[in-house]
Parts: structure tokens; C-alpha cells; sequence
């Protein structure tokens, strides 16, 4: 592991529509980054996760682990969102690839969650510090 | 407003993205469709990515 070492990740740009017109009004910018998943030695495709300080822990989409073989079945627990949302979630030990590196971790998996979330127990917890850099619109990553 | 996002048209839907986040390769809106898609694909040439509708605030 690089000791002390800052990776950054610059945000990722998303259209904005005015939701009365549908008329573009310009962009948000967003602390997503590509990371892979593994189970059992089978790697996911890499895919974008958001990088949400407001989330417990992390959140996954129930078919990106299917498709590297963990079988979701028994043991689900009810995870609770923004405005009292529940979404029945598996939690699985994985492998988290970031780069080079890779991370044992854990993670929910839901097949009610759209978006991968890159939460606080779980992958804030690999790190020495999480920088969100507004104004440059950059995410700075500090390797313990 | 002039926007050029490569993301403009696949709202609601899985992309398949180049690794320089350029271009859309391929898109459904269900995941295990779209990796039929791009079974002969190289795993790390290509960024999964949901695409949100662009007309709704989120809070994650």
C-alpha cells in the first residue's frame, strides 16, 4: 500500500434539466470514481460509484454481485435511505479494487439500488482521510 | 445552452462507457442486458455507469 500517498479523482460532469421545460441548464459535478468488485477470485467490469459521506456503508446494486457469483439468498437486512426509504440489502465480505489496489471489505447489495454508493464503514475506513475539493471539483484519496 | 455530454439521451439506463469517459459503447436499461452486450468487450476497457434523469435533484 502507498503510505501517505494521495491519489485525486477529478469529479464526473452531469447534465441538469429544468424539470417543469426539460431545457438544459447546465452541469453538476459529481465525486464518482470507477472501481471493481471481486468474490471468490471473479472480478466485475469496472463501474462508477458515488462517493457519499452521508452512507453508513456501501451500497451496490444486487446484480453487479451476482455477476461475479455471490448468490443472494438468506440474512437480508433493511437499510434506510433519505425520507425513511427501506431497501431489503445483503451484506457480502468482497474484494474492492480501486487502481492498483485492492481492499477486503464488505458491502450491501440491493436489488432495489440503482446507483453504487461508496460509503463511510467500508471504504472511508481504507483511507487516512477522504478530501472532497469543491472548487476544483477534485476528489483527494490519502492511502493510510 | 450548448451541452455536450455523451450521457445526453441515455437517462434512466445503463451506459457502457470508453475508459476516457468519451463515448457511449453500448446502453440498456437493464444491467444484466447490457452485459450481454458487451460480453466481448474487454473488462477494463469499458466503465459501467447509471445514468439519472437530469430533471430531479438527488440526496443520496
Amino acid at each position: 500500500m502507498p503510505q501517505n500517498k494521495i491519489i485525486s479523482f477529478s469529479y464526473v460532469p452531469y447534465s441538469i434539466k429544468d424539470p417543469n421545460t426539460g431545457v438544459y441548464l447546465g452541469e453538476i459535478f459529481r465525486p464518482i470514481i470507477a472501481i471493481n468488485i471481486s468474490f471468490g477470485g471473479v472480478i466485475s467490469h469496472t463501474f462508477d460509484a458515488l462517493v457519499d459521506s452521508g452512507s453508513d456503508t456501501n451500497l451496490f446494486p444486487a446484480r453487479l454481485g451476482e455477476y461475479i457469483g455471490i448468490n443472494f439468498k438468506n440474512n437480508f437486512k433493511i437499510v434506510y435511505g433519505i425520507g425513511g426509504v427501506k431497501v431489503k440489502a445483503y451484506t457480502k465480505k468482497i474484494k474492492l479494487h480501486l487502481l492498483n489496489f485492492s481492499f477486503d471489505t464488505e458491502a450491501d447489495f440491493s436489488y432495489e439500488q440503482q446507483i453504487p454508493l461508496l460509503g463511510r464503514n467500508g471504504f472511508f475506513t481504507l483511507f487516512k482521510s477522504i478530501n472532497f475539493k469543491e472548487e476544483e471539483r477534485f476528489l483527494d484519496i490519502e492511502f493510510n | 445552452m450548448q451541452i455536450n455530454n455523451p450521457l445526453i439521451g441515455y437517462e434512466n439506463k445503463w451506459v457502457a462507457l470508453t475508459s476516457d469517459r468519451k463515448k457511449v459503447v453500448a446502453a440498456h436499461k437493464d444491467l444484466k442486458e447490457l452485459e450481454k452486450k458487451i460480453k466481448h468487450i474487454k473488462k477494463g476497457d469499458i466503465i459501467l455507469s447509471f445514468v439519472l434523469p437530469f430533471n430531479r435533484t438527488y440526496s443520496f
